[in-house]
């Protein structure tokens, strides 16, 4: 069972930035926003226009990517510009962790999923794994996988992509972290797994406290997740407010495409509902 | 596998645990001479006759074998340490790191290898003793050899730093000695032994040309390059075809090792 614990005041994420790759300058010009404790923002917005780009711009690895950042990003009252490397692994994974968006290859081949754990926890736990393992097998059982040694063993090309995805949340939350990045966690996922993963969402948020920023570009599962949404075009954020708010009574005219372009059933009378 | 890299494979196996075992084969030992039957035609006593020394001949390509052939893993071993440590560290640091040690990479590959070979062993001195020999064609092989596998393991590392896997383990707050270790190095592996299995057969004939060329290992200690040395002399090939054993031996080892590591592969 997952444990409940923290509350805190003040926004537990401010974010003020700006960055560029070397072959798409301004990717992102002047973004704002704030998370809440224990709050769901959305970060909607099309392909390529730089939702990714913020997560990686949090925990200070757009360097990876190649690209560069501006600005301020305060979390939990502290400025990560001037964190040093060593203070930002120490944050990344305890204090701020990420659910990517391609499951599979997120993991690593080689690896054995017990394995892939270990490393996860062993990135901020001192002492024994086997000591550990039993709560590791519980954190499995309470993300709905499979808690024997038998799952442990396989690799992940043994294992579904919803499996996979799951193991990845499980990696994510096993040093109960403040805030959760989950950067399009679902669009790899059919129907019915993508529906699981969203209780599973809403769950640690409500167990756990823990604050979820979830990039995406699925609409409905954002209706069904957040409590706020923040819609980004073209690397600006043109509209935030209340998840109600933004699907009922969009301000902006993107926001309104965005909703329009939603699915429709077609009816027998030919008029489309939306899902 | 198919009936054919069977047998090959057998073949192998047999070529591997005669050298070994040369020392329980052989009733003699490979610097043995008996003088009053020099250039010895083969005989019952001397199946693959004798050389100008009175050495057994047989007894010289059984203990050659083994040199050869744990001299060429060795060496492979050495160089793919070699290519993995420079590969992995220019894949890794990016940058300039990478370009200065690719470019030397690239003038390395451009350079002919056995040319290369042969001035570098040439430059060292060559009255040596027998394990002194051993050492200097193991490093040289190894060494030298370092640039064609750095440039495919730093590919890999390079294509393995950008991986969504990588990147997640970052995002865990992996440290990066421990990335490297226990997420691209584990990858590296695949690479690392098709490394080490292409340089076997190429060390082998490399240590052959060393050989026949006296540049290789030194007398009295017995090698495949060594004892093609003997074949310099066309005229007395007819004369004693039991001279063919070693060439035949290697043609028959590297087309065994190629039929079952290319199928392997496949």
């Amino acid at each position: 069972m997952l444990e409940t614990v923290r509350n805190d005041f003040g926004p537990l994420l401010s974010v003020s930035l700006s960055a560029s790759y070397p072959d798409r300058p301004d990717v992102l010009q002047g973004v704002q926003f704030d998370v809440q404790p224990g709050e769901i923002l959305a970060l909607v917005g099309q392909s390529g226009c730089g939702k990714s780009t913020i997560a990686l711009c949090i925990l200070k690895l757009l360097g990876v990517k190649g690209g560069k950042a501006r600005g301020a990003i305060r979390f939990q009252g502290r400025d990560l510009e001037w964190a040093t490397e060593r203070e930002m692994r120490a944050i990344r994974g305890r204090e701020i962790a990420m659910v990517p968006q391609s499951p599979l290859s997120s993991l690593n081949p080689a690896l054995r999923i017990g394995a892939q754990l270990k490393e996860a926890w062993r990135a901020h736990a001192e002492g024994e794994w086997e000591a550990a393992k039993p709560r590791i097998l519980q954190l499995l059982e309470s993300v709905d996988l499979p808690c024997d040694e038998g799952f442990l063993r396989r690799v992940p090309s043994q294992i579904s992509v919803g499996q996979a995805q799951r193991v990845l949340i499980a990696m994510a939350v096993i040093h109960r972290p403040r805030l959760l990045i989950a950067d399009e966690p679902t669009s790899a996922l059919d129907l019915i797994t993508q529906r699981e993963v969203l209780d599973l969402f809403a769950r640690l948020n409500r167990e756990l406290n823990m604050a979820i920023l979830y990039i995406s570009h699925d609409l409905l599962s954002v209706a069904a997740l957040c409590h706020r949404a923040a819609v980004l075009e073209r690397g600006r954020i043109v509209e935030c407010g209340g998840a109600e708010q933004i699907f009922e009574r969009p301000a902006h005219p993107y926001t309104r495409r965005l909703i329009d372009a939603l699915p429709r059933v077609r009816q027998p009378s030919g008029i489309g509902q939306t899902f | 596998m198919t009936t054919a890299a069977k047998v090959a494979g057998v073949l192998l196996l047999a070529v591997v645990a005669t050298s070994l075992a040369a020392g329980l084969l052989s009733p003699v030992s490979y610097e043995t001479q008996f003088r009053e039957s020099p250039n010895a035609p083969p005989c019952r006593q001397f199946p693959l006759g004798t050389d100008e020394l009175g050495r057994d001949r047989l007894a010289r390509l059984l203990y050659g074998s083994r040199v050869s052939l744990l001299l060429a893993p060795a060496a492979a071993g050495l160089s793919v340490a070699l290519s993995a440590l420079i590969g992995i560290t220019a894949g890794y640091a990016g940058g300039w790191v990478e370009r200065a040690t690719m470019a030397a990479a690239d003038l390395f590959v451009s350079l002919p290898w056995l040319f290369l070979l042969l001035t570098v062993r040439a430059l060292i001195p060559l009255n040596v003793t027998p394990w002194a020999s051993i050492l200097i064609t193991f490093l040289l092989l190894g060494v030298l050899s370092w640039a064609p596998g750095a440039r495919v393991i730093r590919s890999g590392a390079s294509a393995l730093k950008r991986s969504e896997f990588a990147l997640l383990a970052r995002a865990s707050g992996c440290p990066k000695p421990r990335l490297l270790w226990k997420h691209i190095l584990p990858n590296l592996r695949p690479l690392m032994a098709a490394q080490f299995w292409i340089a076997i057969p190429v060390f082998i004939l490399s240590e052959a040309n060393l050989g026949m060329l006296g540049l290789g290992i030194a007398e009295p200690l017995p090698s495949w390059g060594g004892l093609l040395g003997e074949l310099q002399d066309p005229g007395r090939i007819a004369g004693n075809p039991a001279l063919l054993a070693p060439a035949v031996l290697l043609t028959v080892f590297l087309s065994c090792f190629q039929s079952v590591f290319s199928k392997e592969d496949k």
